[in-house]
């Protein structure tokens, strides 16, 4: 997001609990940062497990006075579904291709909330690690299932000590119906950046 | 204080130690190949209540010299008053020599006590390892706390103390990037199945791919790995027949059963065969056919080719 913050955002810091690292001297590089933002990197098209009839995904939608990411899961169509965002459209690493270079990055940071909290999600990230132009990371980042507030709140994934000299697949998020039996959830993402340093 | 230790010592006296030094499991999955087979008894169905008595030995006996020819270890997922003790007789009778124990619920005391009863039992006759959970994180059945607290509680119940009977879990290979995940246990287990992430590869290419996910896995660990659950349907789904199940088991033999990786202590297990019958039940509780047909023996226990595939590479020929 482009706007002023006005409010404070609560921190929560995931997998290794880290301590919070100094603020990074370069400026982060972003997945998203608001619709049409010249600064976002990365097409949001890897509908998984692949038909995509159980996801909806809004990129424009509007919040605190710009916009997020809104995602609409229908889990009682499928026992899973989710998006990974890729270095190009529909692309995994299978064959040559782009990726971004987000050597020296200390942590992957995003913004989440449910529409109605309770939402649980599981977001990772260098995810093609196991093909053969993918990730140069073999393991993807992994924050671990997150049960979102109805409030923003801001999470960040160590990444420190990872290979990120190529990232096909900067971010993914997804969902199931064990983790949210209610079938149908919707959440909302923004802010999802790779910060440099720490 | 004297009490207590008294009371530790008598403990210790009347508690069989696992077989042999430390970790004789490894010591099995290190051993000339080791042949491990995932095993739920024929006509089993967890959604029935049991019934009163114990699951047939007969019928155990059975299951268990059909798949001798070709296995001496079983991977089991649970504990059931009824069925696995009875397993584990006929499997010691039968010669296996080692069992890969299961808990299906960490949050379960008497899956607990009853785990830990058979390894004070059978310890010293078979090579014995503990699985806690399935699956069970990404399935939202328990988390990462319940298996810590389960196995702090069942070396207790067990008797065998510090890191003598191993343990771990088992999840999705995707999920071994969370560091929890990749520091729980003794060794890894994943689950890594190229008929769900990977489908359309040639038998060979999924061999490859299941080799390099499990490599990924020990390198970051930095410890053992035993891939517990891999293989392909015969049936079930586009692309599924026996025809490619007994390639995928022929490249997989072929490839070895252990890799050394970087230090001793790292390697990577490849002994372990998904899975030993067809189970119609699971086709219908996961709703997917394919679920159903990953059996090297149909219900019947009439063996599909890749049976004799690993039957072919049995020390007993």
């Amino acid at each position: 997001m482009s706007t002023p913050r006005t409010r404070a955002l609560a921190l929560s810091l995931i997998a290794l609990a880290a301590p919070v690292p100094p603020a990074a001297a370069e400026p982060p590089v972003f997945v998203y940062r608001d619709a049409g933002s010249a600064d976002n990197q990365g097409s949001w098209t890897n509908v998984i497990p692949g038909a995509g009839e159980a996801l909806r995904v809004d990129l424009a939608t509007p919040a605190d006075g710009g916009t997020a990411v809104r995602l609409d899961f229908d889990l009682e169509r499928v026992r899973w579904a989710g998006i990974v965002v890729a270095s190009a459209p529909g692309y995994w690493g299978a064959e040559p291709g782009p990726g971004f270079d987000l050597a020296g990055a200390g942590a992957l940071v995003f913004r989440a909330r449910g529409q109605a909290g309770g939402e649980r999600i599981r977001v990772k990230a260098a995810v093609a690690g196991d093909q053969p132009f993918g990730d140069s990371d073999s393991l993807p980042l992994d924050a671990g299932w997150i049960k979102l507030g109805a409030e923003w709140q801001e999470y960040r994934i160590d990444a420190r000590g990872r290979d990120l000299s190529r990232v096909v697949t900067p971010f993914m998020v997804i969902a199931n119906d064990k983790h949210n039996p209610g079938g149908r959830i919707t959440v909302f993402l923004d802010d999802i950046r790779w910060e440099r340093g720490g | 204080m004297i009490r207590l230790l008294l009371l530790l010592a008598a403990l210790l006296a009347a508690t069989p130690a696992v077989a042999g030094e430390e970790q004789s499991f490894f010591a099995y999955l290190r051993s000339e190949r080791p042949a491990m087979i995932a095993y739920v008894p024929t006509g089993f169905d967890p959604r029935v209540p049991p019934a009163d008595g114990p699951w047939p030995a007969e019928r155990l006996g059975a299951d268990l010299a059909a798949l001798r020819p070709a296995f001496d270890g079983l991977v089991l997922y649970d504990f059931r008053p009824d069925v696995t003790p009875g397993i584990l007789e006929q499997a010691a009778a039968l010669g296996y020599r080692a069992v890969l124990l299961g808990v299906w619920d960490p949050r379960s005391q008497a899956e607990i006590a009853g785990t830990a009863e058979l390894v004070r039992r059978w310890g010293d006759r078979l090579a014995l390892a503990v699985i806690i959970g399935n699956e069970g994180i990404n399935d939202n059945r328990y988390d990462i706390a319940d298996l810590a607290h389960a196995r702090d509680r069942l070396r207790v119940l067990a008797g065998t103390g510090g890191s003598v009977l191993p343990v771990s879990t088992s999840e999705p290979a995707g999920d071994y990037g969370w560091p929890p995940l990749l520091a729980f246990g003794d060794f890894l287990a994943p689950n890594i199945h190229p008929a769900i992430d990977q489908a359309s590869l040639a038998p060979d290419a999924a061999v490859a791919w299941v080799h390099g996910r499990a490599q990924a896995i020990a390198r970051a660990a930095g410890g053992p790995v035993l891939v517990k659950e891999t293989g392909i349907p015969n049936g079930g789904g586009d692309g599924f027949s026996a025809e490619r199940q007994r390639a995928f088991w022929s490249a997989w033999l072929a490839a070895g059963r252990l890799a050394q990786i970087d230090a001793p202590s790292i390697f990577i297990s490849f002994a372990a065969a998904f899975e030993a019958f067809d189970a119609p039940w699971k086709a219908e509780q996961l709703r997917d056919p394919m679920e159903g047909h990953w059996g090297l023996m149909n219900t019947e226990r009439q063996p599909y080719p890749a049976f004799e595939v690993w039957s072919a590479g049995s020390p007993a020929r």
